[in-house]
């Protein structure tokens, strides 16, 4: 063994603001890597299908970014973006893969919808902490009961969530169908939430709104509950080694359910800042499937708060950029999914050690 | 030494890892038919170097020349053409095949996609006996001892005509016994004229195996000796770079009251097979009680059923006078448990998380780490830091993730979180598995000098050698019971031996 020790890291608030710039730095390079190699597959597609790329691409990448109005779509994408990728981060850090998000934000959405047009008598600010807290709950109970299904039986949480997905959205529409049904609509909707819980639009005539500064809270406070409390600290050792926990002390099966319940509970969040912010009601379909693209964006973010944050970003931008695409140039849509694809694709051979490390986990702790 | 060409000779070896230079032009060579022992601590460049005789690291500069002859060796499969054959510490064996599928696995004897069963049964059968190695080559790996299944791996190597065996710390993962028998065979293969280059930190293995042995060293090469002309404190001096302790000094120590009791045990394994019988024993302040056994007799669960990690179906425990048999992890830490596990990545510590973390798991509760639940960093830091200190945790920062460590670190992080706690009872399991010396040696300084300060010591050790050299009393699990207790000052090998091995018992009839 060496004598020598390693020089140790500058102590001072720079130094570390420093290691953790330098950390999101690192967890950024995989991701451009990544999105570059998409979009040069994209690039032949588009050549393929016989359309000029060049202005495509520049509507793709730069449309979002011309004016106010489009910036303003991006952040709006975004806004729900960030609610399903930080799900999917804090439960990956506590050893489990939530694929529920959209299920759980469903609830959130309609939860928080029926409490909105419910209870139109409480003054704005009041009622859309009420709305928040309602969709959490909804969110956070729905995936806490594939928490507790893991914690108690070992029933593989990927499975559970995914299937709940299909029965949350399936609750909804029976609800908006029936009893919560406004029959003043032509669609599958419930009526609006009170007027003063509608959410001030920050760049109008854009969809964005203060619910977007709301999601990025939300995800700064995920990093401080992951990274600067005591229950992430032991969230974090369930989620890499749970033997070791519980040889620690952590309640490793209340953790794990905790985790779901936060877990869930941001995605509900998430919704019920949807249908604050952009209908101002539920209406069954909401989601192109946020919860997947956030999926994906937390994946690409290396499951790193800030990571994940700037991803739900970039996403954002890649959904803007293909809408402003379809209206200023012959190239279809579609193209974005194609691109999406090529994306998960691309990234799974990098994400794979992540995800085979937390399986290896699952494996030795049965 | 022979004036002709040794069978393999390194020239100025030297390979470097990003700025870890892991050899050092090392010179070394290897005569036809002895066995030549490589002894260093971990870290030291041992298996790196072998790895580059094996194929599998390219060295940066430097030669490698069989019987005169410089080579190139680009992978595993060369040296395998090349008559060099290597058992490494991990087996790289498929448990659902039998023994003689996995020796020709990828050569299988046949016709064509048609397997010959019979033929490799009978070409493994007669491997085995030409080289005095017994195996049944029809039973499944996943059925075989570790020793059965290094037996399996050395076998493999040797159907490949190796002349020149690499075992890397073959003996790491064998009990006193199988280690015994793998000392034979190795002497058996030299008479059959192979060339073993043999691994190890263990100084009694160098002397009983080996014919000459090599030390190294931060990855250079610091001697190569005749194992006639060094004695084990010389090898340890040169493997370590300054002298050893090997006795432990333990000033006397009255003991005190008993603050650790187990009484009538019984449970179960996690197959739910019986893995402790009505195991009853009392640990004083002061006192370090050593349980010896072979590995498998029920020491680990006993371990686990005194720490709260699994309820027993019966008996009692208790910590300081108080009853914590029903009681979680926490409570029993409250009340003055502390625990260093067999395994130190299984349960010792999270590898991904840094030595910060891993340190603070037990004590974000104390008074300046955390408030209303929110860590303090800064706090947190200097008092990490601290501790690294205090613990000599080498090449350690606070934030350095644990897997980055040495063994040897990894246990000082281990040990540094649970006697910080001034635990009145430590459960020590294994605590210097896999440690070099000089690890060895800084753990077994810590755990008498905790028996000064009047802690109760369970030690629960399948090296004899440890549970002699550091027990005040000794008892000997086998199959799950106690069946023999006696004070360390009147114990032996050979004596604990037959115990261990169910020869002989404290409860009469229990012999067959």
């Amino acid at each position: 063994m060496t004598e020598h020790s390693a020089p140790l890291v500058d102590e001072t608030l720079r130094g570390t603001l420093v290691a953790n710039l330098r950390s999101a730095g690192e967890a950024l390079v995989q991701p451009a890597l990544t999105l570059a190699a998409a979009l040069v597959i994209g690039l032949l597609l588009i050549v393929g299908i016989g359309e000029n790329p060049i202005p495509a691409y520049h509507a793709f990448l730069f449309g979002s970014f011309d004016n106010a109005l489009d910036f303003g779509n991006l952040l709006a994408k975004a806004t729900p973006l960030i609610s399903t990728a930080i799900c999917v981060m804090i439960a990956f850090r506590g050893g489990a893969f939530n694929v529920g998000g959209e299920g759980q934000m469903y609830l959130g959405a309609f939860w928080g919808a029926v409490i909105g047009f419910t209870f139109v008598g409480l003054p704005g600010p009041l009622l859309i902490v009420a709305i928040m807290i309602a969709a959490g709950i909804a969110g956070g109970l729905w995936a806490a009961i594939a928490g507790a299904l893991k914690a108690f039986w070992e029933v593989d949480e990927v499975v559970s969530t995914l299937l709940m997905n299909y029965i949350a959205m399936l609750i909804t529409q029976y609800f908006v169908d029936n009893q919560f049904k406004d029959v003043t609509a032509g669609g599958p909707m419930t009526a609006y939430v009170a007027r003063q819980a509608w959410l001030p639009q920050m760049l109008p005539p854009s969809a964005v709104t203060i619910g977007l500064l709301i999601a990025i809270a939300i995800g700064i406070a995920s990093w401080f509950l992951m990274f600067r409390t005591v229950w992430g600290a032991n969230v974090r050792a369930v989620g890499t080694n749970r033997r070791f926990a519980q040889a620690m002390g952590v309640n490793v099966r209340r953790t794990l359910i905790q985790t779901m319940f936060i877990s869930g509970a941001v995605a509900g969040i998430g919704g019920a800042i949807e249908v604050m912010g952009v209908e101002h009601r539920f209406y069954q379909g909401f989601s192109p499937g946020f919860g997947f693209l956030g999926l994906t964006a937390a994946l690409l973010g290396r499951l790193n708060p800030w990571g994940t944050l700037a991803m739900a970003f970039l996403y954002a931008a890649l959904l803007n950029g293909a809408a402003i695409m379809q209206i200023q140039t012959p190239v279809p849509n579609p193209l974005v999914n194609i691109l999406e694809g090529i994306i998960v694709v691309v990234m799974t051979a990098t994400a794979r050690p992540a995800i085979r490390g937390l399986l290896r986990r699952k494996r030795a702790a049965a | 030494m022979t004036t002709t060409s040794p069978l393999l000779e390194l020239r100025g070896i030297t390979k470097r890892f990003g700025h870890l230079v892991a050899n050092d032009h090392v010179d070394l060579q290897v005569a036809e038919g002895e066995i030549h022992a490589l002894v260093g601590e971990n870290g030291a460049g041992k298996t790196t170097l072998m790895n580059v005789v094996f194929g599998l690291v390219h060295p940066d500069e430097g030669d490698i020349l069989l019987r005169g002859t410089p080579v190139t060796i680009r992978s595993p499969l060369a040296a395998a053409r090349h008559g060099i054959g290597m058992v490494h510490q991990h087996f790289k064996l498929v448990p659902s095949l039998t023994a003689a599928e996995n020796i020709f696995l990828g050569r299988e004897p046949g016709n064509g996609p048609m397997l010959d069963g019979p033929e490799a049964l009978r070409k493994a059968a007669e491997l085995a006996e030409r080289y005095g190695l017994t195996i049944d080559p029809a039973t499944r790996v996943r059925f075989l001892s570790v020793g059965q299944q290094q037996r399996v791996e050395i076998l493999k190597a040797l159907s490949y005509d190796a002349h020149l065996l690499i075992l890397d710390e073959p003996t790491a993962v064998l009990t006193p016994q199988e280690t015994e028998e793998l000392i034979q065979v190795v002497h058996e293969l030299r008479t059959r004229g192979k060339t073993v280059i043999f691994i190890t930190h263990k100084l009694n293995e160098v002397r009983a195996v080996a014919d000459r042995f090599s030390v190294m060293r931060d990855g250079r090469r610091i001697a190569t000796l005749s194992t006639g002309e060094a004695t084990e404190a010389d090898i340890a001096r040169m493997m370590v770079g300054r002298e050893v302790l090997f006795r432990v000094t333990k000033p006397d120590v009255v003991p005190g009251q008993p603050v650790l009791e187990v009484t009538g045990l019984n449970g179960l394994r996690v197959d739910g097979t019986e893995a402790v019988r009505d195991v009853s024993l009392e640990v004083r302040e002061g006192e370090i009680v050593g349980i010896a056994g072979v590995e498998g007799n029920g020491q680990s669960e006993l371990a686990e059923f005194v720490c709260g990690l699994r309820p027993p179906t019966a008996g009692k425990v208790f910590i300081d006078g108080r009853e914590v048999t029903r009681a979680d992890v926490v409570q029993r830490r409250a009340a003055g448990l502390a625990f260093v596990p067999e395994d130190r990545m299984d349960r010792g510590v999270s590898g991904p998380m840094s030595v910060s973390e891993n340190l603070a798991a037990t004590h974000y509760l104390d008074p300046g780490l955390s408030r209303f639940g929110v860590v303090a960093p800064g706090r947190l830091r200097r008092w990490t830091r601290a501790l690294i200190g205090r613990f000599d945790i080498r090449n350690a920062n606070p934030a350095t993730p644990v897997h980055a460590l040495s063994g040897g670190n990894i246990q000082k992080v281990v040990l540094a979180r649970e006697l910080s706690t001034e635990p009145k009872v430590l459960v020590a399991a294994q605590p210097s598995r896999g440690l070099d010396v000089g690890a060895t040696e800084a753990v077994h300084r810590t755990l008498v000098e905790q028996r000064s300060q009047g802690r109760a010591i369970l030690l629960i050790s399948s090296e004899l050698s440890e549970i002699l050299s550091l027990s005040d009393r000794i008892l000997v699990m086998y199959r799950g019971r106690v069946v023999h207790e006696t004070n360390a000052r009147d114990a032996t090998d050979e004596g604990l031996g037959l115990y261990m091995m169910g020869l002989k018992s404290d409860h009469p009839g229990d012999v067959q």
